[in-house]
């Protein structure tokens, strides 16, 4: 399908926000189908009953959605853990620290502030949207394969402030065992190590400032993933949100926050996924029934029609098996 | 005698030798049709319990122990990629029904590669060509088992064994139990013919064929299928 008919659902709680009547128009005028919802419920039921190349949700849905519970991020999740190479761009206004970490960490495609312009190219959040829905139509899904490849048993250790590290070391050792070797890095001397050739690498950092030196040493760092895994532990602060979204933004495996005090068992635990998913893109494991419910073409009362005749079955079945 | 230990299906040897299972592509898709039953909507020969009892295996067994080899788990991906196949000329449809397709084979991998093993192939000679042993060995199936299956197909004719894939996963399990000698290795399968005919393959292939291999036939667990 060419990027002129792609067709994104777009569900966000305030169809009457200037935002969001001016992103629709633009992605409208881009060409694409967009069909708009404004309740979680919709936009689930989108994604079993029709094909869309991208999903644009917005996270806070309390003004419609009031008899609903959760938000723009647990139906991120849904949605990858269904597919996980399911294209998904939170676009919102009212998303919190907590939900710009849980974003990054469940592989949203993209996260953009409403009020955010580009920190690279100026554009508008309505312009970075598009541009970011024409990139993720050029983006070639990635084959999975079984195989399960051995990580090299080295981790590249990246950041400037020593408590971090120390215990981002510690934890490495305690996670991956002793037999790995770490490599320590400052930040911008990382720009001369090969991330390629670790198993892992740790990006241990309070905040990064939005140099474009900075900048270069992180996307480079985060562009080789899935082999290996990149784990960004940084500070979760409103001021610096442009710089977590940033990094949120360059696909990391994982992001952590360190004001968290749980931040280093998480790491420890997204070390050893980083293990078992290197070279591989994560598969998140999906609720059963929201498996089941991908039949969603057959009516509901189906299922029950279904479980009923194969039991029936399996009587008669097994017992001329038997004989 | 050997004592087992029936806690979820899989007989357990109780004994100082470690056991592995082989998992065959019956044994993924059946644990596969357990949490998504309407992919066998139209298979009669679908057992409901059977498909539960391997679900459970699969889900319980201890981390490492089950094996699915790289062949197996092709055919696996064939299988679910062309059962009920979408065949409208929507293909918007199509995508969406390829997509939830795929989604079914992630499950299936994420529990494979976070629970248990894939292996792959890493013989000088293809599988295929070690599968020929089988296949040419004319007198491997004895009157007894050709008795049995002429029974089977009720005058028809139609049963199979050994006919290509089938000895082509004995040589996976032969490959396996020879890379774990010390170790019991099991095939564990729906398919009863290839479960029956194992005693007599290890027998008449002694000379080359892994002697620490079993096999296990999964509907009929208070049964001990070889030896």
């Amino acid at each position: 399908m060419s990027e002129e008919t792609a067709r994104i659902l777009f569900m966000d709680d305030e169809p009457q926000s200037d935002v969001v009547i001016q992103a629709l128009a633009r992605l409208r005028e881009g060409g694409f189908i967009v069909d708009f919802v404004e309740s979680l419920g919709e936009a689930i039921e989108g994604y079993y009953s029709r094909y869309y190349d991208v999903f644009i949700l917005d996270i806070d849905m309390s003004h419609q959605s009031i008899d609903e519970d959760g938000n723009g991020v647990e139906v991120l999740k849904l949605f990858v853990s269904l597919h996980n190479q399911t294209k998904v761009i939170l676009f919102s206004g009212a998303g919190t620290v907590e939900h710009w970490f849980q974003a990054a960490s469940a592989h949203c495609y993209a996260y953009i502030h409403k009020l955010d312009d580009d920190p690279e190219t100026g554009a508008d959040s309505i312009g970075r949207l598009v541009d970011i829905v024409q990139a993720s139509l050029a983006t070639r899904p990635v084959p999975t394969s079984p195989g399960r490849v051995a990580p090299p048993t080295r981790a590249l250790l990246v950041g400037d402030d020593a408590d971090l590290i120390m215990d981002a070391r510690a934890v490495i050792t305690e996670a991956l065992g002793a037999e790995w070797q770490i490599v320590e890095s400052s930040l911008i001397a990382a720009l001369d190590a090969d991330p390629a050739a670790q198993g892992v690498v740790v990006l241990a950092q309070r905040r990064f400032q939005m140099r474009p030196r900075v900048r270069d040493v992180l996307a480079r760092l985060l562009a080789v993933a899935p082999r290996p895994q990149t784990i960004v532990c940084c500070e979760g602060l409103d001021d610096l949100r442009a710089s977590i979204l940033y990094v949120a933004n360059q696909h990391p495996f994982r992001m952590l926050d360190v004001a968290n005090p749980q931040w280093l068992a998480q790491l420890g635990k997204s070390l050893n996924e980083a293990h078992i998913w290197y070279a591989q893109q994560e598969i998140q494991q999906a609720d059963p029934g929201a498996i089941r419910r991908v039949h969603i073409v057959l009516p509901e009362d189906v299922e029950e029609a279904t479980r009923a005749a194969l039991e029936d079955m399996e009587w008669n079945i097994g017992d001329d098996a038997d004989n | 005698m050997r004592t087992t230990d029936r806690r979820y299906g899989l007989h357990r040897a109780v004994s100082s030798v470690k056991t592995f299972y082989l998992v065959d592509t019956n044994i993924l898709f059946n644990c596969l049709a357990a949490y998504v039953l309407r992919i066998q909507l139209e298979n009669r020969h679908f057992q409901i319990a059977t498909a539960r009892r391997i679900q459970a295996v699969m889900e319980r067994t201890d981390e490492g122990v089950i094996h699915v080899p790289d062949l197996v788990w092709a055919e696996f991906v064939g299988v679910v990629l062309q059962k009920n196949m979408d065949v409208s000329v929507d293909l918007d449809q199509l995508r969406l029904w390829f997509r939830q397709r795929e989604g079914y084979i992630q499950q299936m991998q994420r529990m494979v590669l976070r629970r248990h093993r894939f292996w792959q192939w890493s013989g000088p000679d293809s599988p295929y060509v070690v599968a020929q042993r089988f296949t040419c060995d004319v007198d491997l199936i004895d009157q007894a088992t050709f008795s049995w299956m002429a029974k089977l197909s009720r005058g028809r004719g139609s049963e199979k064994l050994l006919d290509g894939m089938d000895a082509v996963i004995l040589a996976y399990l032969n490959a396996i139990a020879q890379s774990k000698p010390e170790s019991r290795v099991v095939l564990y399968t729906t398919d009863r013919r290839l479960a029956l005919i194992l005693p007599r393959v290890r027998d008449r292939h002694e000379d080359w064929f892994a002697q620490n291999t079993d096999a296990e036939y999964a509907p009929f667990v208070r049964r001990r299928v070889s030896q």
